[in-house]
């Protein structure tokens, strides 16, 4: 008896499995973040489920932003990169450029004078 | 078909001498086998498991959900291999597992296991020496998260899984089975998807690795190494091939 009542409240939930993942309720489709900058073409052949364009675009900006990141800890900056964004058909959806995921502001000529 | 009992035993010998009565009495353990969906969780933070998991077949990882909702991937489990053997001794659990893609898992009471360290010294202290690894493992995942550039960072974790895939018999002809997605490898590294993506095709285009469908193949395993400058002693694996080959 004792170990039914343990089975009974075993923390491994057999009827009520959750599934780890976020956000499976609504609709999703399969964008794909391909990477064109200073080290070519990347393309994204697996792709990922997002819900909307917009989620697509945050996607993509928040890559631009790690990846000019790890460009900047590495001491370069290309600016000329973007993010390719296209739908499960390789058809384009949008494309980020990196000048749109940072708020750039142009040395002045009083940067980084000592007064 | 070897039991869970056995696939505990076997681990547990990986780690060191484990005397034959022991490994019988091991061997011998009763338990139940569980198929779990692919994105599904075995066990949960808060939870106060009574039973081990032992991984037969699949892939599993453990996970923490930060404040602001992001995942952090903290361990990746190979089939042969028993992520929750911490459960035996803290209260609950303050982290998730779960399995990435379909997997079998075997469940083995605590009460059988408190049975196995009353009774036998060797086999206790494997079970000890185990955990212990596992420490490890997570200190080098640490380091390897914040100290290395991500194209090493990666290339570490490839080096590892398929060090610790060879040591379980799993490594055929350079290929393994590595049945994750960018997002899981970005959620392990501290990455994002679209970076993970860049560093693979970085890490392809040196030749010293393809990885596709689920599957890596390293076709240079000392470039590889070298590229990650993976040591692996901290795996502390006794006997393999690929960890003792420097």
């Amino acid at each position: 008896m004792l170990l039914e009542s343990r089975c009974a409240r075993s923390a491994f939930r057999v009827q009520a499995w959750q599934t780890s993942t976020q956000g499976n309720d609504g609709a999703v489709a399969r964008y794909h973040f391909n990477i064109r900058n200073g080290n070519g073409f990347t393309a994204d052949d697996e792709g990922m489920e997002m819900s909307s364009d917009q989620d697509a675009r945050s996607h993509a900006i928040d890559g631009a932003r790690s990846l000019m990141s790890a460009e900047v800890l590495q001491g370069t900056l290309d600016l000329n990169g973007q993010i390719e964004i296209t739908d499960e058909a390789k058809d384009a959806v949008m494309t980020v450029r990196f000048t749109e995921a940072v708020d750039l502001r142009p040395a002045t000529s009083s940067a980084g004078s000592p007064l | 078909m070897i039991s869970v009992g056995e696939t505990l035993a076997r681990h547990l010998a990986s780690f060191g001498e484990l005397p034959r009565a022991d490994f019988e009495a091991v061997a011998a353990l009763r338990a139940e086998v569980r198929d779990v969906p692919r994105q599904t969780d075995v066990l949960r933070n808060g939870d106060h498991p009574n039973h081990v998991v032992v991984v037969l077949s699949g892939l599993m990882h453990r996970y923490t959900i930060g404040p602001e909702g992001k995942r952090q991937i903290h361990s990746f489990y190979l089939p042969n291999e028993a992520p929750s053997l911490e459960t035996l001794y803290i209260d609950y659990m303050d982290n998730n597992l779960g399995a990435v893609v379909p997997t079998r898992i075997g469940l083995i009471s605590h009460d059988q296991i408190y049975r196995i360290i009353d009774e036998r010294p060797e086999a206790r202290k494997l079970l000890w020496r185990q955990t212990l690894v596992q420490a490890a493992v997570f200190r080098q995942w640490l380091v390897r998260n914040s100290n290395l550039p991500a194209h090493m960072a990666l290339a570490h974790l490839f080096c590892e899984m398929y060090v610790r895939a060879d040591a379980v018999d799993l490594v055929e002809n350079g290929v393994c089975s590595l049945p994750l997605t960018q997002e899981y490898f970005a959620d392990a590294l501290g990455l994002t998807a679209v970076h993970t993506n860049r560093t693979l095709q970085a890490l392809r285009e040196t030749g010293a690795i393809e990885w596709r469908s689920g599957q890596l193949t390293v076709h240079d395993w000392p470039k590889l190494r070298e590229i990650a400058r993976f040591d692996p002693n901290y795996l502390h694996l006794r006997s393999t091939r690929l960890a003792r080959s420097r």
